[in-house]
C-alpha cells in the first residue's frame, strides 16, 4: 500500500483536529520544517546489527540511544494501534523492526489523546510509557531514527509517521 | 569514502530530506547517547596508539556481538556509521582496523576490513576482519577511513571462551540427539523455513560421528527480521555449494513452539539469543562461532581451513 495515499485521510483528520492549517487532499509537500518548536531534528543513532533475545535474556550490549532505534529485540512483537505500559527496550526494537513507529512517553507526560492518535494508525503506530530517563519527555522512534520533543502533539506524531517511518524487514 | 543512508536502504516514507531537518528544525535537538566506548580518555588513548591523533572522531563502529574471544584469528563483524553525515550514513568502503588494549598497546592492526554487501539486511552489508586478541579485558576496536581523516572506537570485552555467554572456540558442544525428519521429537515445526530446509536428516550426534559440522540454530519464522532472517539461508548457500562434502550441516530450531519454549539444545547451551552458527570439529570442539549474521564467504573460508580427517 502506498503510505502517502493510504494515510492521507488520517493526516487530514488529525491536522484539522489539532487546529492546524487548512488541509488539502495531499499531505504538505514542504517538509523542511516538519516539527513543532518543541521538537529537535531527526537523529540517526549508530545502527546496531543484533539478534533476537531468547526469553527474558538481557541484551548483551548497550543500545546506541535511549530509547533504542535498532539492536537487540524480543520474540514478542507489541501490537500496533495500542497504548502499552512500560515496554522494554527489546520490545520497542521488535516493534520498530516490523515498521511500527513508537511514541515513548515519560511517566509524567499527559497521555490525553494518545489513544485516539494510535487508533488513527492502527497498523503502524503504538505508544508506551517509558521509565528510563530520556533527554526530553517524549521521543518519536522509527527504526534507525528518532525525534525528541518536549511535549506530545498530534501534528508531530502524524508528520513523523508519514515522513520518517522505516520498515527494515518483517519479524 | 562512500556512504549510504541507512534510511534510504529501507525507507518507505514520503521522501523527506533528513539533512534539511537537521539544519532547519527548531527544538531542543538533544543528542542521543553515543556508541559504547570505554570512556573519552581511553578513546583518545586508543586513537593515539593507532596514530590517529589528527583524525576527526566521527565514526561509530557497532559490532554484531560485544565479546571478543581470546583466541587466534577471530572474526570481527561490524557496521560503521559516519556521525558527521546528518543522515547517519553507513560506511561501505573498507576501513582500517586496530585493536588496542587498555594500556594503549596496539594488539592488532592496521588491518583492512572487507565489506560484504548484502541488500537483504538494512545496513546493506557487513564489515569483517580477523584479529587475534592478546589477553582478557576491555579493548578498543579502532576504525578509520583509509585516508585516516575520520575515525572512531568501540569498546569490546575480550575474554576467554570459558567466560563467554555462549560456547566459544576450544570449548566442546557435546553430541546430542537433535530433532530430525524421522524423529521431530516435540517440535511443533521441525523447520520454520518455507520451504523446509534439507538440514534435518541427521542428529547432531550422528553428524559429528561423520566429521566436521556446521550447526545453525535459527528460527526463520519467529525471528524473520531482515537481520536474523537470512542466516539460515546463508548457511544453506554454503551447504549447497558442494565445496565441503566432508562437512555435515545441521539446522536446529531454537523453539519447540511459537517462540515460547526453547529446545533442549538451546537450554543445554544456555544461549541468550538467536541465531547462532557454530563450526565444530568431529569431537564437538568449537572452531568458530557466528553470533548473528553469517557471511557465506567467511564461513566458506573457515571450512576450507579445517584439517581434513
Amino acid at each position: 500500500m502506498n503510505l502517502r495515499a493510504g494515510t492521507c485521510g488520517a493526516l487530514v483528520a488529525l491536522a484539522l483536529a489539532a487546529g492546524g492549517c487548512a488541509a488539502s487532499a495531499e499531505p504538505a509537500a514542504d517538509t523542511s520544517t516538519p516539527w513543532s518548536a518543541g521538537c529537535g531534528p531527526i537523529e540517526h543513532p549508530p545502527v546496531q546489527v543484533a539478534g533476537h533475545l531468547i526469553g527474558d535474556a538481557d541484551p548483551p550490549g548497550d543500545y546506541t540511544s535511549t530509547p533504542p532505534t535498532s539492536g537487540w529485540h524480543s520474540t514478542r512483537v507489541p501490537a500496533a494501534g495500542e497504548v502499552h505500559d512500560d515496554l522494554t527496550d527489546p520490545e520497542i526494537v521488535a516493534a520498530l523492526e516490523v515498521g511500527t513507529v513508537v511514541v515513548a512517553m515519560a511517566p509524567d507526560v499527559d497521555p490525553a489523546g494518545v489513544d485516539d492518535l494510535v487508533h488513527q494508525f492502527p497498523d503502524r503506530l503504538l505508544a508506551t510509557s517509558y521509565t528510563t530517563p530520556m533527554p526530553t519527555p517524549v521521543t518519536l522512534l522509527t527504526w534507525g531514527g528518532l525525534v525528541r520533543c518536549d511535549e506530545l502533539t498530534a501534528t508531530d506524531v502524524t508528520t513523523f509517521v508519514l515522513t520518517e517511518r522505516v520498515s527494515p524487514g518483517g519479524h | 569514502m562512500s556512504a549510504v543512508s541507512g534510511l534510504a536502504l529501507a525507507a518507505c516514507g514520503t521522501g523527506a530530506d533528513p539533512s534539511e531537518d537537521a539544519t532547519s528544525s527548531p527544538g531542543t535537538g538533544a543528542a542521543s547517547p553515543g556508541p559504547t566506548t570505554s570512556g573519552d580518555d581511553a578513546q583518545a588513548g586508543a586513537l593515539a596508539a593507532a596514530g590517529l591523533t589528527d583524525a576527526t572522531v566521527a565514526l561509530a563502529p557497532q559490532l554484531t556481538w560485544p565479546e571478543l574471544i581470546v583466541a587466534p584469528d577471530q572474526y570481527l563483524q561490524f557496521v560503521v556509521t559516519d556521525q558527521s553525515d546528518s543522515e547517519g550514513g553507513l560506511v561501505t568502503d573498507p576501513v582500517q582496523v586496530w585493536v588496542v588494549d587498555a594500556d594503549a598497546t596496539v594488539v592488532a592492526g592496521p588491518l583492512t576490513s572487507t565489506w560484504y554487501p548484502d541488500d537483504r539486511i538494512p545496513t546493506g552489508g557487513l564489515h569483517s576482519v580477523q584479529v587475534t586478541p592478546r589477553q582478557p579485558g576491555v579493548v578498543d576496536v579502532v576504525v578509520a577511513t583509509e585516508d585516516g581523516a575520520l575515525a572512531g572506537t568501540a569498546a569490546v570485552q575480550a575474554m576467554t571462551a570459558q567466560d563467554s555467554i555462549a560456547p566459544g572456540p576450544g570449548e566442546v558442544i557435546p553430541p546430542s540427539d537433535t530433532p530430525t525428519t524421522d524423529d521431530p521429537q516435540d517440535l511443533a515445526e521441525l523447520c520454520t523455513r518455507e520451504p523446509d530446509c534439507s538440514l534435518h536428516d541427521v542428529t547432531l550426534a550422528e553428524a559429528l560421528e561423520a566429521g566436521p559440522v556446521v550447526l545453525c540454530i535459527a528460527t526463520p519464522k519467529f525471528c524473520a527480521t531482515a537481520i536474523c532472517g537470512p542466516v539460515l539461508d546463508d548457511v544453506i548457500t554454503v551447504a549447497d555449494s558442494g565445496a565441503f562434502p566432508d562437512v555435515t550441516f545441521v539446522h536446529v530450531e531454537p523453539y519447540t513452539d511459537a517462540g515460547e519454549t526453547v529446545t533442549q539444545l538451546v537450554a543445554d547451551l544456555q544461549l541468550p539469543s538467536e541465531p547462532w552458527t557454530f563450526v565444530l570439529e568431529p569431537d564437538g570442539t568449537v572452531v568458530h562461532r557466528f553470533p548473528g549474521p553469517v557471511v557465506p564467504e567467511v564461513l566458506s573460508g573457515i571450512l576450507a581451513d579445517l584439517p581434513v580427517a
